[in-house]
């Protein structure tokens, strides 16, 4: 099987390029890759296994394309590294590999900062949620809402399957959120993560123990109510927390340390190396993984803690929520400051309980994330290119005759009149 | 029998297959039945488009009139081909050659839609599925048959059709000039003649004659040829009149007809009759099943040097030429291409 590969590539910011990078070796072995990238660098190492080919989405040249095999897209949330890999998909069919379900900030940054057509937005909006969601726009483009109160009302995510073949979704609340459209074929396949040698665990034995945060920092990573529950816990200085990776805006962050007098606590790293963190995180004793709004999205920055066999506290929110008791902590969201104390009071008490759970974590990794388990449930669920594209010409088809016949036809005309079409366009394609 | 010719029609274009049609509604009313050309417009462009007007044609009911039913429908081009019908035979032209041997080929269009890759799939498996609903398939040439089987898988028969006005054609003579009358366009490769005449050895002149698929087309190959500098050895007669068709053909040395995979090829026929030698290429298609080489003309490599040695040799070897004609004219006779044939198996 061919198949082109759009994703950012590694040393892109985002473990979406991490992604592609860790099920390439499984994914090379099994079919033929083209990598396609509109970056001006890439890790070479990926050439080992796959072309690496640049493009811009209004100049790809589409022979190539098509000499390529199927395409598959990458879609996450981030109009800088999905942007342009979602203007190749809404032209050329193909499989969406879907990171995030909330799409709104990519489909802002698209339109209003990368297009400059505030029209096409407000237009997008209109299409899919409405008088009120053009409203909303409008108000979100004056800066009177704020993007996450957009992403978690208006996620977009259809407006990203317009031009689909088929979907892959790495959690069961995905799944069950797509499934519901019953439109595309859909694959739940878990987010694939190789599970590395097992360190040696350079974790200190006693106190100070090391909190952890890591990966692109959000506003949905709750560092404020995770600072706030730090600075009330009267055994604060048991715990250091490390902050690694990309803040959405670090001065304010730095602020709320020296306003909470958490300076000795907490130490911001910013962005490092790989190896870095994963020194970091082999020393680390406790993960904070909190998300909210989530809307159900996997994180590869979950399995890197359970690579380590790091134990974690979770939103109890979306993905995170279906992950077993035995191997993660919850938060609940509204909850977030007093169930963290809680946490933290019980790790102190048992530490080597906390420990097990991390192990409990590595167990899931090594046996349900395998990135070979991943790319045989990709290539399963591709089955023959030729069939996902004849479907997805049959309800292009249905759609032209449906819209043809609205034109004529009144909503209360039996569906006899169209029965013949329906039964020639399956003649035709399925 | 009440028999309908189902075919497509681009409007304002009227070509070999539109001349196929009416030769066949000719002879099934010389053959005493009630014939009709069903034609419908046909526009490939945007690709989504070709879907449309598969889906169309499987709409269409031809299996009765207000009059009383359709004994026979005959399906001669895509999508009309689809046209259902329990009585339907093919005599293929040709399929959907984008989607199939042009896919990814300079003549290619479908390749470089970013729909392509899904309507080309749409036609394969459209083919695939419901060409076989026919009673019989056949096509006009065996390199058409061999495409059917090698992309579909179908087996087809293959049955020659005598070009229009095949009675009228006739020979007068040798004069030095070679003749190539076809349509102007890529396909045909008037281009690769121009190539080869800058290496002749000998002041061959060549006739082209035909309508350029495209008006600029006919200005891009006169800038080539003076760019070559053989235009004083090209004449561009442009479009021609039957009776002068015949005519050239009847006084040329030998013709010129080195298409790049054609699916017949009625030129190839003509020359026979005017009993011409033929000049064509290795991958021309229809005509290597009439062209026997060094016997009524040459089939060569299709490069400008290959070209042009044959040319030499025909333009020198004015004999041999004239022999080579005689033998062409009597293997068409040989091969029995006739109408009664064709109507024979496409109503058995």
């Amino acid at each position: 099987m061919k198949l082109n590969w759009f994703s950012p590539l590694p040393p892109a910011r985002t473990d979406i390029a991490h992604f592609t990078a860790r099920i390439l070796p499984a994914l090379a072995a099994r079919a033929e890759i083209t990598l396609w990238t509109n970056q001006g660098t890439w890790d070479r190492a990926l050439e080992r296994y796959a072309p690496v080919r640049s493009f811009h989405h209004a100049t790809i040249a589409w022979p190539e394309v098509h000499r390529g095999g199927l395409s598959i897209y990458n879609i996450g949330n981030s109009g800088e590294f999905h942007g342009s890999i979602w203007e190749v998909c809404r032209q050329n069919p193909g499989i969406v590999i879907l990171h995030d379900l909330c799409l709104q900030h990519l489909f802002a940054s698209v339109y209003l900062e990368q297009r400059h057509k505030r029209c096409e937005y407000l237009a997008v909006m209109q299409r899919y949620y409405g008088l009120q969601g053009e409203k909303d726009a409008d108000d979100y483009c004056d800066q009177h809402l704020s993007t996450e109160y957009m992403g978690w009302v208006y996620p977009l995510t259809q407006h990203a399957l317009e031009n689909a073949l088929g979907v892959v979704v790495h959690t069961q609340p995905a799944a069950d959120a797509i499934r519901k459209e019953n439109r595309w074929p859909l694959t739940y396949a878990p987010l694939p993560y190789a599970a590395g040698v097992r360190h040696r665990a350079s974790r200190k034995v006693g106190p100070p123990y090391r909190l952890v945060i890591f990966g692109y920092l959000g506003r949905n990573r709750r560092l404020d109510q995770i600072l706030q529950a730090l600075a009330e816990f009267p055994e604060r200085d048991a715990f250091h927390l490390d902050i690694y990776g990309r803040i959405w805006d670090p001065a304010a962050v730095q602020t709320r340390v020296q306003e909470l007098k958490l300076n000795r606590h907490v130490t911001l790293h910013g962005f490092v190396a790989e190896e870095k963190l994963d020194e970091a995180l082999d020393a680390a004793h406790l993960a904070l993984n909190l998300r909210f709004p989530s809307v159900g999205e996997a994180s590869g920055s979950q399995l890197r803690a359970w690579n380590h066999a790091l134990p974690s506290i979770v939103s109890r929110t979306g993905w995170y929520a279906t992950l077993p008791e035995d191997a993660v902590a919850f938060a609940n969201p509204d909850q977030e400051v007093a169930e963290l104390q809680e946490h933290w009071r019980a790790f102190l008490a048992d530490p080597a309980q906390f420990a097990q759970m991390g192990e409990a974590g590595r167990r899931i990794l090594e046996q349900q994330h395998a990135p070979e388990t991943y790319v045989q449930s990709l290539l399963d669920f591709i089955g023959t290119p030729e069939h996902l594209r004849l479907r997805a010409s049959a309800r292009a088809l249905a759609e032209r005759v449906g819209t043809e016949a609205s034109t004529w036809m009144s909503r209360n005309s039996s569906d006899d009149f169209l029965r013949p079409a329906a039964e020639q366009i399956r003649a035709l394609a399925l | 029998m009440r028999i309908l010719i189902a075919t497509v029609q681009v409007p304002f274009i009227r070509g070999g297959a539109e001349i196929l049609a009416e030769g066949l509604q000719q002879a099934l009313q010389a053959d005493g039945h009630q014939a009709e050309i069903v034609s419908v417009p046909f526009k490939w462009f945007p690709p989504e488009r070709i879907l449309d007007h598969m889906l169309a044609c499987r709409l269409f009911d031809l299996t009765e009139t207000s009059h009383g039913t359709v004994d026979r429908v005959i399906g001669l081009k895509f999508p009309a081909y689809l046209i259902p019908h329990p009585n339907r035979v093919l005599w293929l032209l040709h399929q959907h050659r984008t989607a199939y041997e042009f896919w990814d080929h300079p003549f290619a269009d479908l390749i470089h839609s970013p729909h392509g890759a899904r309507i080309r799939d749409a036609i394969l498996e459209a083919d695939q599925r419901l060409i076989p609903e026919s009673r019989a398939v056949y096509t006009i040439s065996g390199n058409v048959s061999g495409r059917l089987r090698k992309y579909c898988g179908i087996e087809s028969t293959p049955l020659y059709h005598p070009p229009q006005h095949a009675d009228q054609f006739f020979c007068a003579g040798d004069d030095d000039y070679f003749y190539y009358p076809s349509r102007l366009g890529r396909p045909k490769r008037q281009d690769l003649v121009l190539r080869a005449l800058i290496h002749t050895r000998r002041p061959v002149r060549v006739h082209f004659a035909g309508a350029p698929d495209a008006p600029a087309y006919t200005d891009e190959l006169q800038a080539l040829a003076r760019t070559l500098k053989v235009h004083d050895r090209v004449t561009w007669l442009g479009p021609v009149s039957e009776e002068e068709k015949r005519s050239h053909y009847a006084h040329c040395r030998a013709v010129l007809f080195p298409p790049e995979d054609e699916d017949y090829g009625y030129v190839t026929l003509e020359a026979m009759l005017a009993a011409k030698p033929v000049l064509t290429c290795q991958d021309s298609g229809g005509p290597l099943e009439f062209v026997c080489d060094g016997k009524t003309g040459r089939i060569v490599e299709p490069t400008p040097h290959a070209l042009a040695e044959a040319m030499d040799a025909l333009w020198e070897q004015r004999d041999t030429a004239r022999a080579w004609g005689e033998a062409g004219r009597e293997r068409y006779h040989k091969l029995d291409i006739a109408w009664p044939k064709v109507i024979e198996r496409l109503l058995s």
